[in-house]
């Protein structure tokens, strides 16, 4: 699609008001959790106390005779098929061996919540417990407990290399890492560790369930992937997609934790059983402890450089701890792979992606899945590289930067790049030259690149007798405001108020087909389909307006709401009256995918995601102070300059930006689900430690705007990746401020004053 | 979550309805903390006698000795009492810190004290004001020192039956000051880590003529630093002797470790937080030795 | 179960509720009032949040029991008719809305700060909405939102 700015452009680029606030700011706004219906019944699930255990026995009977309870659904109950979006390695219920704390073995539907607890706190299980390993380093040596026996008998993808406790492993090798070791004048090897980290949204994922007379199911459920999750219920239950309706009535928050199916199975496994609809809400400690959470990672980096600062050659590798089911962990290995190389002109390069399996709760895909932990490794790494050679961190990564032409890690030529502007405007506008003007306050940096997804989007259109037109689309309206960036630029497109847009999603039997509300491409990739959709049905319009205005179509000029040609005019709405009755009506479709990027093969092995469309740049400056009593953090200032290619809604980038920064403050300082043995020890949010609103100042953010080149008017994804950077550009600054250098996340007030 | 709930009517009406319905039986307030412990199951109780009612329980007295704080204040009637702001700005700055707004707007005093939490950042707070607590019950009311009132997490000297009627505060001593600091993870809605609770008087020597030091989060209940006020007290505050009490208090407290801290990190919280209301109550800069 | 007598948004509901009902179930469920939204139900999220004589509470942990002879106003009684409460208006105008889940929530919490309020500093209103967690938005613009709103005694008091 063509980046160029449309002739008529009143509402693209403005700060245009969201088209859902109203409901939102009202309370009336239905979300998933707010839907019910008529008889329906509440699902609890019983999950496993045991990281790894053989289910010796598990005893239904005082659960199934409780007044009230109309179903108890097991493995047992009905084929169940393995699921799983790169390799089908879960269960829906357990089948005779647990292997991890938190997986499912029962669930229950009964008249009220409280039956259907007591009725799941009445089974009893009783386990065998196996030998378990929690650790990934440990899971990857050969005498490591095989969680998964029968790994290579499993479907999966053909990238996921899978061996042992391994799900995925994926390279990229550039020149001679060895050789560009021994050409260096220093080389630096660090070890750095993440924790888990829930994504945070504030509505619990919900389904309810039904299936209807003609063995359609039906879920009302908060998904951020209609059609992926339409596609794996019917896989688990053996049936034809079209068996499936996933609606999506409106979604609190998702971030990436509500890609997978959550709730929805569960709900519609007892609803078929107990033939009446059945609602599985999340619990608050089952978020915490039974979640797809960003996954934990150990990262080893090795960095060999030249006197003057430029880097020659960089190992490393980042090891995903996938727990249990591999989920999203091959293709966040294998993304990590590029976060690894960093946004850097780098000669030589040996990067290795590693997705293990362990005994912990099962993660997934947590707002730029791969990107916080490696970033946080490589770019705390740059500044210990920096101090040790004695050069300012910013001029350090200004000399190794990438610029427009260069090629990435896998042979990418990058293009539209504006991360030197960013850096600068990052470091300009939090003083950087200043020095720091008080004990213990540091400024810190860090940089970054990430991608806009591919995957299809479809749009229909149509032109309704009053002059409106009704978009439909098959994404999630997450909150970021892309529906209204969509809406912003059709009206532009058909030279109408953004006013005159409906736009109707999230209905997988009446949406087209989309590949949903994630990876930072939602909003570019449906305004594309949505485009073309609008020129199709303007190709209709146009032949029906100059026959009925009598001239020839080349007259014609969009104006008013209608066609006007000379003296002539026809209304929209007059137009669609006369299609409706001559013509069939006005509607039409466009369906889009970003052209695949060009990469360079023989420099990579099993990756998912070589070639980035549309990438975006990134700079994170901030300023804090700590307490050296307490070691507490205290952030002064924050700011980011981030190249959204063009800003389609100004505000709503700012929102995403803010937003995510906060998110990375949590990661860097703050939030950590604590393990042991498999089990979550902060499985509530007194305990989990989200940022509250007194945790971090106000976000300042600085739009850049390189072009990209398929962006609809140039824009770039922006949703995902202000969480990527603040871990290393806060550890940079404790360091600045204390000297104490932090390798495991979180950065807590605990970790800086033991130091 | 099960139990039936019975409106007391007047505190007399709800002594007797706990006894009717002993043993499962127990009083809420404002519920901030009752109703999670139930709703997690981690207590259990058939009835509630809901206190919510006995307004007379609601009120702020200001009296010849000090104050009479009803239990049913809340820990909001506590941050908006201009009187309790100016005489104990500890206790203003442990009501402030609990929970956001909602919660102080509902959390009332009596149940921040009967909830016996060792991390309880009013609780603590009052432990260092020595206030006394005015337990009711079917003998009538006794008072109970403050210092006295905690045996154990979640365990006090309350009697079954027995309700928290108001606190009392005695007035300060002319000089006197006081404050209360909290460490936590977050800036916001923290359980504490460490809290400490201080409150001092210099006589006209310059020498500490009295002090009570309270610890919140680290040990079994609120606790006293005996020892370190031992050691302070009837000596010149300087330097060096802060920086000496700093690390005597660590001898007085027992934390363990746990989610939220370490037991070393939290040893030494304590003394970084004593110094610090040390400085804070002497004002002025501490003179060196 | 008991007879209950709310009084939700100025208006009176008779109501039957178990003992153990909290105020947010009888809100959500009884009264169909979905805009007072669930999450946590521990007093940590406040996306459950109402006001209560004009000070709000988390709803999730108060006993509906225990509110009659309230004045109990949910984000649903912040319209007046259609006109929006200046609240509403400013979280629009200033763009502070994105999922939207705890948007009612945070707007009756800076409902009941500026009760208390009227003219709160900044410190004062990231102070006064810290029991209410956003997610999306990272407070920036929540907190412009509020400022706007309370910027020349805009709210009714």
């Amino acid at each position: 699609m063509n980046m160029h700015p449309h002739r008529n452009q009143v509402n693209v680029g403005t700060r245009h008001k969201r088209i859902d606030a109203l409901g939102k700011v009202t309370g009336a706004t239905i979300y998933a959790s707010d839907f019910s219906l008529p008889g329906m019944l509440h699902g609890r699930i019983l999950r496993s106390e045991h990281a790894h255990a053989e289910i010796v026995a598990l005893d239904l009977s005082v659960a199934e005779a409780m007044p009230g309870v109309r179903a108890v659904v097991t493995a047992k109950t009905m084929a169940f098929h393995r699921y799983g979006n790169l390799v089908k390695d879960f269960q829906v219920f357990a089948e005779g061996r647990v292997s991890y704390i938190g997986q499912a073995i029962a669930a229950v539907a009964a008249d009220t919540p409280e039956i259907a607890e007591a009725a799941m706190q009445a089974i009893r299980v009783e386990y065998r417990p196996l030998p378990a390993v929690f650790d990934p380093i440990v899971a990857m040596q050969p005498d490591a407990p095989v969680l998964h026996p029968d790994l290579l008998q499993y479907k999966a993808s053909p990238l996921a290399d899978r061996a042992g406790n391994r799900s995925g492993r994926t390279t990229i090798t550039v020149g001679d890492v060895e050789a560009g070791f021994r050409q260096s004048y220093r080389v630096y090897e660090h070890r750095f560790r993440t924790p888990p980290i829930h994504a945070g949204y504030t509505e619990p994922r919900v389904a309810v369930a039904q299936w209807d007379a003609a063995g359609i199911g039906t879920v009302w459920c908060n998904t951020q992937l209609l059609f992926d999750t339409q596609a794996a219920l019917a896989e688990i239950f053996g049936v034809n997609v079209t068996q499936i309706r996933v609606i999506v009535p409106a979604i609190g928050g998702g971030f990436g934790g509500k890609l997978r199916i959550g709730m929805e199975h569960y709900a519609l496994a007892l609803a078929r059983v107990a033939k009446r609809p059945v609602r599985v809400f999340s619990t608050s400690h089952e978020e915490l402890s039974a979640a797809l959470f960003r996954y934990g990672s150990v990262i080893e980096v090795k960095t060999g450089v030249d006197r003057e600062g430029r880097i020659l050659a960089k190992q490393a590798r980042a090891i995903i701890d996938t727990g249990a089911c591999s989920g999203s962990g091959p293709l966040v290995a294998s993304t990590a792979t590029l976060i690894l190389a960093g946004p850097y002109r780098i000669p030589n390069l040996l990067l290795e992606g590693l997705a293990i399996y362990t005994n912990n709760h099962p993660g997934g895909s947590m707002r730029a899945p791969s990107g916080p932990m490696p970033n946080f490794a490589i770019e705390s790494q740059m500044d210990i590289i920096a101090a040790d050679l004695g050069i300012d961190p910013l001029e350090f990564r200004l000399r190794n930067i990438i610029h427009e032409g260069d090629l990435s890690a896998t042979g990418q030529v990058m293009t539209g790049v504006g991360l030197e502007e960013c850096l600068l405007k990052a470091a300009d506008a939090i003083g950087w030259d200043r020095k720091n003007p008080e004990n213990n306050r540091g400024k810190g940096l860090a940089i970054g690149a990430w991608m806009t997804s591919r995957g299809s989007s479809g749009a229909y259109l149509k032109l309704s007798a009053d002059g409106r037109f009704t978009l439909m689309v098959g994404v999630v309206e997450l909150g970021t405001g892309a529906l209204t960036g969509v809406a912003q630029i059709l009206a532009d497109e058909l030279s109408v108020d953004v006013a005159d847009i409906s736009v109707v999603s999230a209905d997988s039997h009446i949406t087209p087909y989309d590949f949903g509300s994630q990876g930072s491409r939602t909003m570019a990739t449906v305004a594309n389909a949505a485009r073309l959709a609008a020129a199709n049905l303007l190709g209709k319009m146009r032949p029906l307006a100059a026959k009925a205005l009598g001239v020839p179509e080349a007259e014609l000029q969009m104006r008013g709401k209608g066609f006007v040609a000379g003296e002539k005019s026809i209304s929209f709405a007059a137009l669609a009256a006369q299609a409706q009755m001559s013509a069939g009506g006005l509607i039409a479709e466009g369906t889009y995918i970003a052209d695949p990027i060009a990469y360079d093969a023989s420099r990579v092995r099993n990756h998912f995601s070589p070639g980035w469309p549309s990438p975006s740049f990134h700079a994170h400056a901030v300023d804090l102070q700590v307490d050296p009593m307490s070691g507490e953090i205290t952030i002064k200032d924050y700011v980011v300059a981030q190249d959204v290619g063009y800003a389609i809604n100004p505000s709503n980038l700012e929102g995403q930006i803010e937003g995510g920064v906060v998110q990375g403050i949590g990661q860097a300082i703050s939030e950590e689900l604590v393990q042991v043995e498999g089990r979550v020890l902060n499985a509530n949010l007194t305990d989990y430690k989200m940022p509250t609103i007194m945790d971090v100042p106000p976000i300042r953010v600085v739009l850049v705007e390189h072009p990209s080149a398929t962006g609809p008017y140039g824009a770039k994804g922006v949703g995902e990746p202000s969480c990527i950077e603040p871990p290393a550009a806060i550890a940079n600054a404790v360091a600045s401020a204390t000297g104490k250098r932090i390798l495991d996340l979180p950065v807590t007030a605990e970790k800086i004053a033991r130091a | 979550m099960n139990f039936q709930l019975h409106k007391a009517a007047s505190l007399p009406d709800a002594i007797a309805l706990s006894r009717r319905l002993a043993p499962d039986v127990r009083y809420i307030a404002g519920g901030t903390d009752l109703i999670i412990q139930l709703r997690r199951g981690v207590k259990s109780f058939g009835n509630l006698i809901d206190l919510s009612g006995l307004k007379s329980l609601r009120q702020i007295a200001e009296t010849a000795e000090g104050y009479r704080i009803g239990a049913l204040c809340t820990h909001k009637d506590i941050d908006l009492h201009s009187g309790l702001l100016r005489d104990y700005p500890a206790l203003g700055q442990a009501a402030r810190v609990v929970g956001g707004h909602q919660v102080r707007n509902a959390g009332t005093i009596g149940g921040n004290l009967a909830n016996a939490s060792p991390a309880a950042d009013v609780a603590v707070a009052l432990l260092g004001l020595d206030a006394v607590i005015v337990a009711a019950g079917e003998g009538g009311s006794r008072h109970i020192a403050i210092a006295d009132f905690f045996t154990g997490p979640g365990q006090s000297l309350l009697a079954p039956g027995e309700l928290i009627e108001a606190v009392l505060l005695p007035k300060p001593a002319p000089g006197e000051s006081c404050c209360f600091l909290k460490a936590g993870r977050r800036k916001a809605m923290e359980i504490a880590v460490v809290s400490v609770a201080l409150r001092l008087r210099l006589d006209n020597a310059g020498a500490i003529a009295d002090i009570r030091i309270a610890l919140g989060a680290v040990g079994p209940r609120p606790l006293r630093a005996l020892g370190t006020e031992a050691m302070l007290l009837g000596r010149k505050p300087d330097a060096a002797l802060i920086a000496k009490a700093a690390v005597a208090i660590q001898a007085d407290c027992t934390p363990r470790s746990d989610v939220r801290a370490s037991a070393e990190y939290r040893r030494e919280l304590v003394g970084g937080m004593l110094l610090r209301a040390l400085q804070h109550c002497l004002k002025a800069e501490i003179p060196h030795a | 179960m008991r007879k209950l007598s709310l009084t939700v948004n100025g208006e009176r509901h008779d109501i039957d509720a178990e003992d153990s009902a909290t105020l947010l179930d009888v809100l959500r469920l009884k009264l169909f009032l979905t805009g007072t939204k669930s999450n946590c139900l521990e007093a940590e999220c406040g996306v459950c949040t109402v006001l209560i004589d004009g000070r709000a509470i988390n709803s999730c942990i108060t006993l509906a029991a225990q509110c009659e002879g309230a004045d109990i106003r949910t984000i649903e009684g912040m319209t007046d008719g259609d006109k929006l409460h200046p609240l509403q208006q400013s979280f629009i105008e200033c763009d502070a809305v994105q999922c939207g889940y705890c948007i009612p929530g945070m707007i009756m919490t800076a409902a009941g700060l500026l009760n208390e309020k009227p003219n709160p500093s900044f410190e004062e209103i990231q102070e006064g909405l810290c029991g209410t967690l956003c997610r999306c938005t990272g407070y920036t613009k929540i907190v412009q939102a509020v400022q706007h709103a309370a910027q020349d005694g805009r709210v009714r008091q």
